[in-house]
């Protein structure tokens, strides 16, 4: 098809260019054939020219002509410059393409150990309650351990203790309640400032006992309160409410009397476990013995005191459904994993 | 203490059954901790009695009995070694079901047919004794289940007693108590008439304060055994019955709570001395242990020496035994505070220590001996009863407390009608006056534990029911504390976990060898679990090594771990320091599971200390005032360990394991990072600087330096005096060859800006060159060409 044999207004040309619009592969081409189809050497352009010895009427008309031939050329030509575009585009994208599977770089995220998991919990607790954290010392001597807390050297409550000791004077601690006796001294010092006095004793205590049920080392977190209103009541209310928060639901509780030598009256608590159908001991609580008071120089006759102690990784084993305490201590990353 | 149900209810029956007992129990302080029957479900056991016993003709072992059950007569194969004609034991017939759900069927043993089983004592739940047969009394009906016979369906209870009540480790004293909960009267056994032989014999001199109340008595021609009714009452308390003698000591002692002993009067020389041990003197226990005395026991004496040890056991040298005849029966008061901690002593922990460290009463020695002679007298007719020599130096002498309705509602927070109050202690046997400001209370002689009205107010507590104490929203009480400025706890821990990091809690002892490697003393327990487990941690490494050798050894590479716990320096208790720290070790790939080769790499120092810094950094401790310096700790690579200085003083270290020390501990590679957590928790205020408005300049250069300078040297040198130069870094180094050994090409980036202007080109290049002027300098640097 030789463009002199065409008329470029004709239908076949039309029909022809628009077949060679669609058939270009490449921007350049496209661009190439736009020069040719309607640039300023194309047949279009030729025929425009003649138009300056045609009649207003015929002017018209050709000029007409000539422009829907240029628009229709022009936007085949940019309908197909955009189609090349987006092809283009898309095969860079395919291959830009990578496996959104692979597993990602960089480090994973590691985890808490699950006893500070619970102890962080039940702190939370306590301290949205106006608690204070108390922290002191491991070794500790026979006064703070035993001594101040009425449990003189042939109590027979030190056999339940089964301490480790270091000498005739000190010993790892037994129970934070060493803490509780340091803070209620220091309050004595300064009761205007220092009493009420609300503190949570958490941290690792020690036995010297070591199966399957028990560990050499755990954890407690004890509490004390001491007001001049402190009673047997308020302390019931305060343990049901950090049960069922603890558990998040509320729970068949019950207070038993039982005997510590540094509260009185004193009480375990009981869970009842659907799951086992008995009670589990939870923790144990009670009204400030009065002599503990005068031991740390409070007066028992202004000021009443109850204190709660309570194993962590007992709560953590009901709370993670882990059965085996000697597991909390491995440090296995099998297992710490599980609680990331 | 343990004990038949059976036992308890022939004291005081209230109409309750076996569980509602228990929970009764339990909700007044003494916890039930088991109620079971003797012995487990099994069914179809009867009492039998073997008629025939033949050889069988193909096995050497078995023989072929024929064994009556009254109903019938069975063919039983039978292996025991003890079966005779004649002897009655338990038969399980076809259709038994024995404990762990064995059931017995008709069968052939060996061709013989068998109709059954004769039983041993495991067979029927219960503990054997002897390699055979259970064999049963002769008078054993023959057809009885022997459930029935043997009263296994019993229930044994038992109770777990608080170091304070004493008095319930008693059938006597847990019926009282049952007695005041159920509002039943309690009755005391009535005692027996006897009468006593007039030969004044065994004189007993008490030469000690400790020993108040001394009640001797000497039985002659005493026979035969104790009961059938005290022999399973003793076996269901855990006791096994022995002799008479023994078996009404130990009997009464249940029932009445007050430790007995005897002593087998013809071994004993001249007359009898209660004292104090004289330090050195010897004594043979009954259960063979030979102990040295050191002089503050309490013992019995007669003219050949220590013959009992007072309170906890008797000596072999004159224990009675299945001939003894003639008996002195002790029954004492010894003070808690002469017996507490010497059973301990020895290794001992016997019935007679618990109770005596619990405290008696002391009014129970008269009523326990009356209560064993009684029984004496009953099994043994033809016994000689001596009347009993008393040492009475005790008075009652309870105190008189004080309690108000008041002190009562101060303490409980509730209200209880006084009325109750009153019928509640009275009926827990105590004396209540009524006074003006409310009742003046005396405990009875068994309650030596009440003295203070804190005592009576959790007995009243205790009876009334906590469940019937309301609980009462506490005051809140708040006292508030300003808000903390500094790095919390938790904090830390989740910084770390964001870098991999697992919180370990290891033990806070470690095995000495191993702690020796991080510190030259280390403070030993005197009793500890085991010899792995000796001494107090001078580092967290002595027990976090372990855990990481735990995972090593379980196919787990990527070891990151960190603690925050006690470290203990100094090895005595009084002068020791016991640190806040934190400890990190980590080894292994830093992608466990990566799939790029750029990435497959271990974890090493310049991990650590990025992971270090970030801590710091979060602590609001500024990067000027942090320095890493080469430490020489003889545990660390000494090239590739630093300690963390801040502002010059050292707050703890970082570095690879000593080659030579992780060899050691068969382990690779591992890096350990130490610091003191008093040092990161700090107030830390931030103090916020404009940002300038004005671009910066940056200019790289390159020096070769010699391979001692550090980059922080060189870097310090660069900044020196240049208060525009804001920042800048080393971002390459190369070594080559042709450089040299021991020389090292270090590129710097130097960064300039101004707060208040742009840079001019000619001054940024006039402080370039005096960079390179000063590097020059200090460091014989010399300028690579850019």
């Amino acid at each position: 098809m030789s463009p002199e044999s065409q008329n470029p207004l004709s239908d076949a040309f039309i029909a022809s260019a628009l077949a060679q619009i669609n058939e270009a592969s490449d921007e350049s081409a496209l661009q190439q054939l736009k020069l040719n189809l309607i640039g300023k050497k194309s047949e279009l352009a030729q025929l425009s020219k003649t138009m300056g010895s045609l009649g207003a009427d015929e002017k018209k008309q050709l000029g007409q002509s000539l422009h829907e031939v240029r628009t229709q050329l022009g936007s085949a030509i940019e309908a197909r410059s955009a189609l090349l575009k987006q092809a283009k585009l898309n095969a860079k994208l395919a291959s830009e393409t990578i496996d959104v599977t692979l597993q990602p770089r960089g480090r994973k995220l590691g985890g808490i150990h699950p006893v500070t998991q619970i102890q962080e919990r039940m702190s939370e607790f306590f301290i949205r309650a106006g608690f204070e954290v108390a922290n002191g010392p491991e070794v500790e001597s026979e006064f703070y351990n035993f001594e101040a807390l009425n449990i003189p050297s042939h109590h027979p409550a030190r056999a339940m203790h089964d301490t480790f000791y270091f000498d005739t004077e000190y010993l790892l601690r037994t129970h934070t309640s060493s803490v509780q006796i340091r803070a209620m001294q220091q309050a004595a010092k300064d009761p205007e400032n220092s009493l009420p006095l609300k503190i949570i004793c958490p941290g690792r205590v020690y036995r010297c006992d070591s199966d399957q049920t028990h560990s050499p080392m755990f954890h407690q977190l004890e509490g004390l309160v001491v007001t001049e209103s402190a009673n047997f009541a308020q302390l019931k209310s305060l343990i049901q409410s950090f049960l069922s928060e603890f558990f998040g639901r509320k729970l068949d509780v019950r207070f038993r009397p039982s005997y510590f030598p540094f509260t009185e009256p004193s009480a375990e608590v009981d869970l009842f476990s659907e799951e086992s159908d008995r009670w589990l001991e939870v923790l144990g609580c009670g009204m400030v013995h009065p002599k503990v008071l005068e031991n740390c120089g409070i007066d028992p006759s202004v000021y009443t005191g109850y204190a709660f102690g309570m194993g962590i990784e007992r709560f953590a084993m009901l709370y993670f459904g882990v059965t085996d305490l000697r597991l909390f201590f491995q440090n296995d990353l099998r297992f710490l994993n599980q609680f990331a | 203490m343990r004990v038949s149900e059976e036992w308890i209810r022939s004291w005081i029956n209230p109409a309750v059954d076996s569980d509602a007992l228990c929970e009764q129990l339990t909700m007044a302080g003494l916890e039930v901790e088991s109620n079971d029957p003797v012995s487990q479900h099994f069914s179809g056991v009867v009492v039998g009695q073997v008629i025939e016993v033949l050889p069988h003709p193909d096995a050497d072992r078995l023989r072929i009995t024929q064994v009556d059950v009254r109903t019938q007569t069975l063919q039983i194969v039978c292996g025991a070694p003890n079966v005779t004609v004649g002897m009655k034991a338990p038969v399980a017939m076809a259709g038994a079901v024995l404990p762990g759900g064995l059931k017995i069927k008709k069968g052939k043993l060996r061709g013989a047919e068998s109709n059954g089983m004769l039983c041993g004592a495991s067979e029927i739940g219960l503990v054997d004794e002897i390699d055979g047969l259970l064999e049963l009394d002769s008078e054993a009906p023959v057809g009885t289940d022997i459930r029935d016979f043997l009263g296994l369906d019993e229930r044994v209870i038992d109770i777990s007693i608080t170091p304070n009540r004493g008095d319930c480790l008693s059938v006597r004293g847990i019926a009282r108590e049952l007695a005041v909960i159920n509002e039943l009267d309690f009755v005391d056994v009535a005692p027996t008439e006897i009468s006593f032989c007039d030969e004044v014999t065994g004189q007993v001199s008490v030469l000690t304060d400790e020993c108040p109340v001394y009640i001797s008595a000497q039985v002659d021609a005493l026979q035969g055994h104790s009961n059938e009714l005290i022999r399973r009452r003793l076996a269901r308390a855990g006791v096994t019955p022995r002799t008479l003698a023994v078996d009404l000591t130990n009997y009464v002692m249940l029932e009445t709570g007050q430790p007995l002993h005897a002593f087998d009067a013809d071994k004993l020389s001249g007359p009898l001395q209660v004292r104090l041990a004289q330090a050195g003197e010897k004594l043979t226990l009954l259960n063979e242990q030979q102990i040295v005395l050191t002089g503050d026991e309490l013992v019995i004496a007669d003219d050949s020496g220590v013959i009992a040890l007072a309170g906890i056991m008797g000596g072999l040298s004159t224990a009675v035994d299945e001939n003894t005849q003639r008996v002195v029966f002790e029954s004492a008061h010894f003070k808690q505070l002469a017996i507490a901690g010497r059973a301990r002593r020895f290794g001992l922990h016997t019935d007679a220590s618990a109770r005596f460290e619990r405290g008696v009463d002391p009014a129970l020695p008269k009523l326990a001996m009356r209560r064993l002679l009684g029984l004496v007298k009953e099994h043994c007719g033809a016994a000689v009863i001596h009347a009993p020599n008393e040492h009475l130096n005790w008075q009652p002498q309870q105190a008189e407390i004080k309690l108000s309705l008041d002190q009562i509602e101060r303490r409980l927070g509730i209200q209880i009608a006084p009325e109750t109050v009153q019928s509640i202690l009275t009926r827990l046997g105590f004396d209540v006056q009524t006074g003006t400001e409310g009742w003046q209370v005396t405990a009875p002689s068994h309650r030596f534990d009440a003295q203070i009205p804190e005592d009576l107010i959790e007995e009243l507590a205790r009876i009334y029911g906590y469940a019937k104490i309301t609980a009462q929203e506490p005051l809140s009480n708040v006292r508030l504390k300003p808000l903390s400025d500094q790095l919390s706890a938790a904090q830390l821990r989740q910084i770390l976990v964001a870098q991999g990091f697992y919180e370990a809690i290891s033990f806070s002892f470690a095995e000495e060898k191993l702690d020796h490697l991080f510190s030259e003393k280390s403070l030993k327990l005197l009793n500890p679990i085991s010899q792995d487990l000796g001494v107090m941690r001078s580092s967290l490494f002595s027990s976090l090594i372990p855990c990481v050798l735990h995972n090593l050894n379980r196919q787990q590479a990527q070891i990151r771990l960190f603690e925050t716990g006690l470290r203990f320096e100094g090895a005595a208790p009084a002068d020791l320091r016991q640190i806040p720290t934190l400890g990190m070790v980590a080894c292994g790939p830093i992608e466990a599971q990566g799939h790029e080769a750029a990435n497959k790499r271990d974890y090493d120092f310049y991990d650590l200390k990025n992971d270090v810094l970030l801590l710091l950094r979060a602590a609001r401790i500024s990067d000027a005032s942090v320095s890493f310096v080469r430490g020489n700790r003889s545990h660390l690579h000494p090239g590739q360990s630093a300690d963390i200085l801040i502002d010059g003083r050292c707050i703890g270290y970082l570095g690879a394991l000593h080659p030579s020390v992780a060899s050691e501990l068969g382990l690779q590679q591992l890096w350990v990072a130490q610091i003191d957590l008093d040092d990161l928790y700090q107030p830390a205020s931030i103090k916020a600087l404009p940002v300038s408005k004005f671009p910066s300049v940056r200019r790289d250069l390159a020096v070769i330096v010699d391979e001692s300078v550090t980059a922080a040297e060189l870097l310090a040198t660069a900044m020196r005096g240049d208060l525009r130069m804001i920042d800048a870094w080393v971002f390459d180094i190369y070594r080559s060859s042709e450089l040299g050994d021991d020389l090292k090409s270090v590129a710097l980036a130097l960064i300039w800006q101004d707060a208040e202007q742009t840079i001019e080109e000619e001054s940024t290049a006039a402080a370039f060159m005096g960079a390179i002027d000063r590097l020059k300098q200090e460091h014989k640097a010399i300028l690579r060409d850019s």
